[in-house]
């Protein structure tokens, strides 16, 4: 363990200490509500509810009793009536071109995760075998449904990291692992097979001696007959595919694979405010005015307008309007409120903008940055992740929901076409390039 | 009270771990609470089966660490004013530096910071953290590095200020 990490065990474990206790005597009054209330299982759930409500506001406001913080606890028990948002129809009859439902395992049971789209019709996947440190690619054609294996994965002995990064371009599948062998450096080794097939075969070892400063590698590519990589601190290294030494690509030094030709730098919480185009040398800077958070693609940046505001604290006062105090703790003199102001997506050079809806993932990759992820409230206060078209103001439910677990899946998606979750027994597969 | 054992006691036994777990999840006693609540009533309407097939202290964990990171928001808090920043607590830890990583903890994404409490907190293997969050172990792995670097990055360019703003 690093000093750091070890600090961060003791103060995650300090912070445990100070988190709100529930208070005396409410293990009582739970059974007793909890019991009164047996007959259903929804009355079952209320009771829950409202113990943890009654934790939140006695104890948690105590904490920090900001005048403009909304105490969790007022009207938690009024459950009849959630504000509920207008949810758009299923995805499937939104853009019933760009779903693709495929079984979540392969055939032969395994379960796998999507990487990348191949082509139109041709999703790429990564097996591994419970259990065991054996790894595969395999083309999954998405029309007959019919998996196809492509290689492989080099097990890796004591590695800490394999395979990861994959990506694909010019018929040739690239990712990295990392290694050390003994008495050697830790290095990032990164291998390529043909999306045809074949047997994996090293390009290139990355020295990731100065893994605390430098960060390991990421922003893999393909391009052309080389591969492109940058270090996860910044500095973009080009090797080509047939092997040879990676070599920092000019202008390049501090900067991050964006979309290949396109690299870019963040400025605070500006994340791709500077971009170059490393082939033509184009520079584009976006426009950020003061008090925006953004996050930026190669055409448009996403983000938010933030006011902060410190505010003399005042003590909270229960329901009898008698004032709480902050118990052992001494109460704060000021909080600090963050209200954000605007949600948009414009164009870098701050022209177009359009307002996003409220419930949009902030700093989330909005695929080929126009489609964002976007939550909104169902009936019953249940959340619903939807799809939302910045460039038509269309909507589609993703269609995920708790399932019998309560537990959601999360998209994964990046900036690229592809998004994929899994619901029930099948993976829903979203060629977003297949929306008009 | 026979059709549904122990979920009284369950809960009686378990909210303030539950509560310390979603503290240091989320960083803010408000969330801590709506999260435990959150999943204690999803564990209510699942408590026969998670009591016969799981156990139910690892289904309340696992289900408050997804909700966090996934798609369920208080959308109330999230509109009307973001999560005060932890500056503001004045309950300091004893050296600076400590006090100020509890506060670059806030400043991180969500995921990262999940993926960091359950590996030094919970003290889970990476293995574990991808099956409890529903993610790859790569990106369990890349989540974590990123995490750790920004906190690196946070302590060594902005000494801890005490809050005391």
């Amino acid at each position: 363990m690093t000093d750091l990490e070890d600090k961060l065990s003791r103060v995650l474990a300090a912070a445990a200490r100070r988190a709100p206790e529930t208070p005396a005597g409410l293990a009582a009054t739970v059974r007793t509500r909890h019991r009164r209330r047996r007959a259903r299982t929804a009355a079952l759930c209320a009771a829950a509810a409202v113990i943890v409500v009654a934790g939140g506001a006695g104890v948690a406001v105590n904490v920090l009793g900001a005048s403009a913080a909304p105490s969790p606890a007022v009207d938690a028990t009024d459950t009849s009536e959630p504000r509920a948002d207008r949810i758009p129809p299923r995805i499937e009859k939104v853009w019933p071109q760009a779903v693709h439902k495929i079984p979540a395992r392969l055939p032969d049971g395994r379960a796998y995760f999507p990487q990348l789209l191949l082509d139109e019709r041709t999703l790429l996947v990564m097996t591994g075998v419970q259990g065991g440190r054996r790894q595969f690619l395999w083309a999954y054609d998405l029309d007959t449904g019919r998996p196809r294996q492509i290689a492989e994965i080099p097990p890796t002995k004591g590695s800490a990291i394999f395979a990861d990064g994959v990506a694909a371009g010019g018929g040739n599948i690239v990712w990295w692992a990392s290694y050390k062998e003994p008495g050697g450096p830790r290095v990032a080794r990164i291998w390529t097979v043909p999306a045809a097939g074949g047997r994996p075969r090293q390009v290139t070892d990355v020295p990731l001696a100065n893994v605390m400063k430098q960060g390991h590698i990421n922003g893999l590519a393909v391009t052309g007959s080389d591969v492109v990589f940058n270090y996860e601190k910044g500095g973009v290294y080009r090797v080509p595919l047939s092997g040879g030494i990676p070599k920092p690509v000019k202008g390049a030094e501090r900067h991050h694979v964006l979309r290949w030709p396109w690299v870019g730098v963040h400025h605070g919480k500006a994340i791709f405010r500077e971009l170059l185009n490393v082939e033509t040398g184009e520079r584009r800077d976006a426009v950020v005015k003061a008090g925006e958070e953004v996050r930026c693609g190669v055409e448009r940046c996403a983000g938010v307008a933030v006011r902060y505001k410190t505010v003399k604290f005042e003590p909270p006062r229960d329901r009898s309007g008698k004032e709480m105090t902050c118990g052992t703790r001494q109460c704060p003199d000021t909080v600090r409120t963050q209200t954000i102001l605007r949600r948009f997506v414009r164009d870098r050079d701050g022209s177009h903008e359009r307002p996003l809806p409220n419930g949009f993932q902030m700093g989330d990759d909005a695929g080929l940055e126009r489609f964002f992820k976007v939550t909104l409230s169902g009936p019953g206060n249940q959340p619903v992740l939807t799809l939302y078209d910045a460039d038509t103001g269309t909507s589609a439910d993703l269609g995920i929901r708790p399932d019998a677990n309560g537990t959601t899946a999360i998209p994964d998606g990046g900036l690229d076409r592809l998004i994929t979750y899994p619901i029930k027994n099948e993976m829903y597969v979203l060629d977003l390039t297949a929306i008009r | 009270m026979d059709d549904e054992p122990g979920f009284d006691e369950f809960v009686a036994e378990q909210t303030d771990a539950l509560l310390r777990y979603g503290y240091v999840l989320t960083g803010n006693p408000h969330d801590a609470a709506d999260l435990v609540q959150e999943a204690l009533v999803r564990l209510c309407g699942a408590w026969p089966r998670v009591k016969r097939k799981d156990s139910p202290h690892s289904y309340a964990r696992i289900t408050m660490a997804r909700l966090h990171i996934g798609i369920w928001r208080r959308r109330r808090r999230e509109q009307l004013t973001g999560e005060p920043p932890e500056g503001v607590h004045h309950e300091t830890f004893p050296p600076d530096e400590e006090q100020g990583l509890w506060e670059a903890l806030a400043a991180l994404p969500r995921r990262q910071r999940a993926v960091l409490v359950l590996r030094y907190y919970e003290q889970l293997s990476d293995a574990e953290i991808a099956k409890v969050l529903g993610i790859s172990a790569g990106t369990v792995r890349s989540q974590a590095f990123r995490g750790l670097d920004k906190l690196r990055s946070a302590l060594s360019s902005a000494p801890a200020t005490h809050g005391s703003m």
